[in-house]
């Protein structure tokens, strides 16, 4: 990437109907999922019915309505990996999934607020948003869905998020982009074969769905990148 | 990924204009769009046990971010080292025509069990991020555990190779 992401995560998310309560790190551990010892040293947290935990590499989080596997530590394979597992292995026959989410999400620092301006007027011009602006200066917030079909058959599409943040020291400003590849499983049943089909869909897909997405991360960091040169370029 | 490869600012007009497209059909988020919008869950660390807003944003502990990642298959397992064909994942390659002979050192002790022909890993060199604010290059080696086949998959394979097997007239 043309620039250095300040931080750079991946995480898979399903849909469907889960038991939070399922999900503890030591089930992990027990069904040979994860190392003891990883689940040995999780930081785990339960509240209003949800599941989070973080233990080495990974992130997890689950409610009775989604889950969710992320990692901000290459490879990023073993997310895909360990849900593969979890779910053709152990609960394959008992989940019904009804959408797969892949989420790439990159934080970038930019060089100052033209930076970000730039970006934001490349993506969202803000003559477009002159009422909602009532005389004031429109920040960054942009969001973009492309419409593609990923999988024959299957409601998919690729959604785009560009959103900017404030981290490092004051001043210094970066901007989120949170790529996601997103399959609706409806159409083909929520049952044990729409199970096995949607991991089947993260098996195949997995690598070529983050490829495409550091693409398109790129091409949004090309827009800060092309406003430091032409600044360069008037001096 | 670097600067000589795909995903320049050609991608980046391309991007623009599917999302200024006047034809482009309107999509409605809905209940099956799973990112609401905002910082996702483990991009941050909780100070007190809350996920996810901008105000509470702390850079996690360690972000490794891979510069450069191969799919390796061990291919012969020696005393001290194996070699492996290696699958340049970064390129998009769908060849695994590099081959690296790599000593047993670089495998965590407890994936010394995981080398053994026909395993699988992924190679990652790339850089880690501190939350404190250091960095360091590194490369990390990460066997890979793919699913069993189930008896049925099994069996679908053994036909597909049953039916390839006859189409050559072998």
């Amino acid at each position: 990437m043309r620039i250095e992401p300040e931080v750079s995560g991946v995480s898979v998310q399903l849909l469907g109907e889960f038991n939070p309560a399922l999900f503890t790190p030591h089930w992990f551990a027990y069904n040979d999922l994860l190392p003891r010892e990883l689940a040995d040293s999780a930081e785990l947290e339960a509240s209003n019915g949800s599941m989070t935990f973080t233990a080495d590499w990974l992130a997890f989080k689950v409610d009775p309505e989604r889950l969710a596997a992320a990692t901000v530590q290459a490879p990023y394979s073993r997310v895909c990996d360990l849900l593969a597992r979890a779910f053709r292995e152990h609960l394959c026959r008992h989940t019904p999934l009804t959408a797969l989410g892949i989420n790439r999400d990159i934080i970038f620092r930019v060089g100052d607020r033209s930076d970000q301006d730039h970006i934001a007027a490349t993506l969202a011009p803000v003559q477009a948003w002159e009422a909602a602006q009532n005389g004031a200066r429109a920040g960054v917030l942009s969001q973009t869905t492309i419409q593609v079909e990923l999988e024959a058959g299957l409601s998919s599409r690729v959604s785009v998020q560009v959103e900017p943040y404030h981290i490092g020291p004051a001043g210094e400003r970066s901007v989120l982009v949170s790529v996601q590849d997103y399959y609706d499983m409806q159409r083909t049943g929520a049952d044990s074969a729409g199970c096995r089909r949607c991991i089947g869909l993260l098996a195949r897909n997995f690598d070529s769905s983050l490829k495409r997405s550091d693409e398109i991360v790129d091409s949004v960091m090309a827009l800060a990148v092309g406003t430091s040169d032409e600044q360069a370029t008037v001096e | 990924m670097n600067d000589d490869q795909p995903g320049g600012v050609a991608e980046a007009s391309a991007v623009h204009r599917l999302a200024l497209s006047p034809t482009q059909p309107r999509i409605a988020p809905g209940p099956g769009l799973i990112n609401g919008g905002g910082l996702p869950f483990y991009l941050s660390r909780p100070p007190h046990g809350r996920y996810g807003t901008a105000s509470t944003y702390r850079l996690p502990p360690v972000v490794f971010h891979p510069l450069q990642e191969w799919e390796g298959r061990i291919v012969e397992v020696l005393d001290n080292e194996f070699v492996a064909r290696l699958l340049d994942i970064t390129a998009g390659s769908s060849y695994d025509h590099e081959e690296a002979t790599i000593p047993f050192d670089e495998i965590a002790d407890r994936d010394r069990d995981k080398i053994c022909l026909g395993s699988f890993f992924r190679w990652v060199v790339g850089y880690q991020r501190f939350a404190v604010g250091t960095k360091r290059h590194t490369s990390q080696i990460v066997f890979r555990e793919f699913p069993d086949a189930s008896e049925e998959e099994r069996r679908e394979s053994q036909d597909k190779a049953d039916q390839l097997w006859r189409s050559l007239g072998l």
